[in-house]
């Protein structure tokens, strides 16, 4: 695979350098670590932090700015940030609130939040955890605590940055984040894998081939065909993520359409005409559409379709003024 | 050897931490098979934060030893593996009362508590292609036989020949955590990488024992 890297093992570091420098005013790192915080916190509010592997840019360190996470706690190499990493941007971001951890449903990345929060109370620091779980490929709906976070992860945290910044208290950044996350449904479909510099690709598809529902890190789908004209894998997506919720009549959804690394913005203009379409046979209302690469994995090629049902509460919050390293220069509202 | 002091265990674990150092790609090409291979290399860092650790310490509580390892290699490794075999030794020397000495019985303890917490973090059970398949049986056959008038080096070729036989049932199994989980029926064939571990682990402890 080629890659512009000097020693993969030097990988991280050097990614780390690069953020400092682009985004030195607004950010600074924790430690050694790969894992970053807000210089500027707005004093008395809840802390959000989110995080996770690394490898997956732009999340987690480009989620953070107003409205948005306080703080990354990163990993290596999709690999999940140790307790220690944890507690240390927890310290970095409380302001005596408590503080809320958003992370997608991987078994590393629980046991180190968890042992994380244990190590916060013994400092006196409240936390909450709200862990995503949109990735209706992974799991039926009746296991559903066992699905994995995607995408959906914007918005979950989206909604938590916007209720920490309003003053909401811990337990209500919680109740809200939950509530978020309950109405975030994924579904994504991948066509080449990603490659971790130094290693052999995650997983293999053939030329003509994609697989309907392959997780992130190439974990496996529902199925996997031969490559069908976009129409065709957008309305065999947006089934099963109408269905799952389900998605009714008269609701207000927001869209995120991801594009795991490698797709592109053209490709996903005809995934965004397609869902319109459909949503609007289903007399869904679309209040918001945000695309481009999100929760990516390296050079891989796929899409993710994301719908979040809004109701007063989230549209509130959703709609409140945010800027992020992702969406905008400080001092601008990008949003909407 | 029927008890085990503070300085013998600072011993025995700066012996295996280095070993563990060591076996660095075995680890790596256990895991490489199927996961991504890189298995020995936060294993490596993590036992060498420990054998560092280790080395800048005098200890009087065999449980403080123990503690130590674990307490670095959850902080220096990160990812699931970290949290796994820092339990290992973290669970069962954490919130215990001080020891300048143990016996076979607490020696077990340690595993025991390690094994339940391992469980209850983790939510695998004995099939899941995890350590847990080497783990339990390895638990079950040491603690069939604390009770007996039995030294060090009998519990641990009891707890190697167990975790091995437990390594090598994993192969049989289809993964339902981690990397290997993607592989589905190709993961069939091929142990655990955390079993191997185990393995190495508990072969180096008694090789120590065998050098006393």
């Amino acid at each position: 695979m080629k890659k512009f890297i000097n020693d993969p093992n030097d990988v991280l570091p050097e990614m780390m350098e690069g953020y400092l420098r682009a985004y030195g005013d607004i950010i600074e790192r924790i430690e050694d670590y790969p894992s970053v915080v807000l210089k500027d916190l707005d004093p008395g509010k809840v802390g959000l932090i989110v995080g996770g592997g690394s490898g997956h840019e732009p999340i987690f360190i480009e989620y953070l700015g107003k409205g948005m996470a306080d703080g990354a706690s990163q990993g290596n190499i999709c690999a999940a940030p140790s307790p220690d990493n944890i507690l240390a941007v927890t310290k970095a971001v409380d302001r005596g609130k408590g503080v809320v951890y958003i992370y997608g449903n991987y078994s590393g990345d629980c046991m180190n939040f968890d042992m994380a929060a244990e190590l916060a109370d013994l400092e006196g620091i409240k936390t909450a955890t709200v862990r995503v779980t949109d990735d209706v490929a992974s799991a039926p709906k009746d296991r559903i605590s066992d699905r994995r976070g995607i995408a959906g992860d914007f918005f979950v945290m989206r909604i938590a940055g916007a209720a920490c910044y309003a003053g909401y208290d811990l337990e209500d950044v919680k109740r809200v984040a939950d509530k978020a996350n309950a109405n975030t449904r994924t579904m994504g479909v991948a066509l080449t894998p990603g490659t971790i510099p130094g290693e052999k690709p995650a997983f293999t598809l053939g030329e003509d081939e994609m697989e309907i529902g392959m997780g992130l890190h190439g974990e496996p789908g529902i199925r996997r065909d031969k490559i069908q004209p976009a129409d065709k894998i957008v309305d065999q997506m947006m089934k099963m993520i109408l269905e799952d919720l389900p998605f009714k009549k008269g609701d207000d959804v927001c869209l995120l359409v991801d594009g795991f690394g490698a797709t592109t913005r053209m490709e996903m203009m005809i995934i965004i005409r397609r869902v319109s379409q459909l949503l609007d046979k289903e007399g869904i209302t679309l209040h918001d559409v945000k695309f481009g690469n999100f929760a990516t994995f390296q050079e891989m090629a796929g899409s993710s379709i994301t719908l979040m049902r809004l109701d007063d509460e989230l549209k509130k919050l959703y709609d409140s003024p945010m800027w992020s390293i992702l969406f905008g220069q400080k001092g601008f509202s990008t949003h909407k | 050897m029927k008890t085990l002091t503070a300085a013998q265990a600072k011993s025995m674990m700066i012996f295996v931490s280095a070993a563990m150092v060591e076996a660095k790609e075995i680890m790596c090409e256990a895991d490489r098979n199927i996961g991504d291979g890189d298995h020995g290399i936060g294993m490596a860092k993590g036992f060498g934060a420990a054998l560092q650790e280790l080395g800048n310490q005098d200890f009087t509580d065999v449980y403080k030893v123990f503690f130590t390892v674990g307490r670095t290699m959850i902080k220096e490794m990160g990812g699931a593996s970290g949290i796994i075999f820092g339990t290992l030794f973290f669970a069962g020397s954490k919130n215990v009362e001080p020891a300048t000495e143990i016996g076979i019985k607490e020696f077990t303890t340690i595993f025991e508590k390690a094994l339940v917490e391992i469980k209850a973090k983790g939510h695998a059970s004995v099939g899941d292609k995890t350590v847990v398949d080497g783990l339990e049986p390895m638990v079950d056959a040491m603690k069939k036989n604390a009770e007996k008038d039995i030294s060090f080096e009998e519990i641990l070729k009891i707890a190697l020949d167990a975790a091995t036989a437990g390594m090598e049932s994993s192969k049989q199994f289809v993964a339902k955590f981690g990397r290997a989980k993607t592989l589905g029926e190709r993961a069939i064939g091929y142990p655990d990488a955390g079993s191997v571990s185990l393995t190495l682990i508990i072969k180096a402890m008694l090789d120590w024992v065998n050098k006393q």
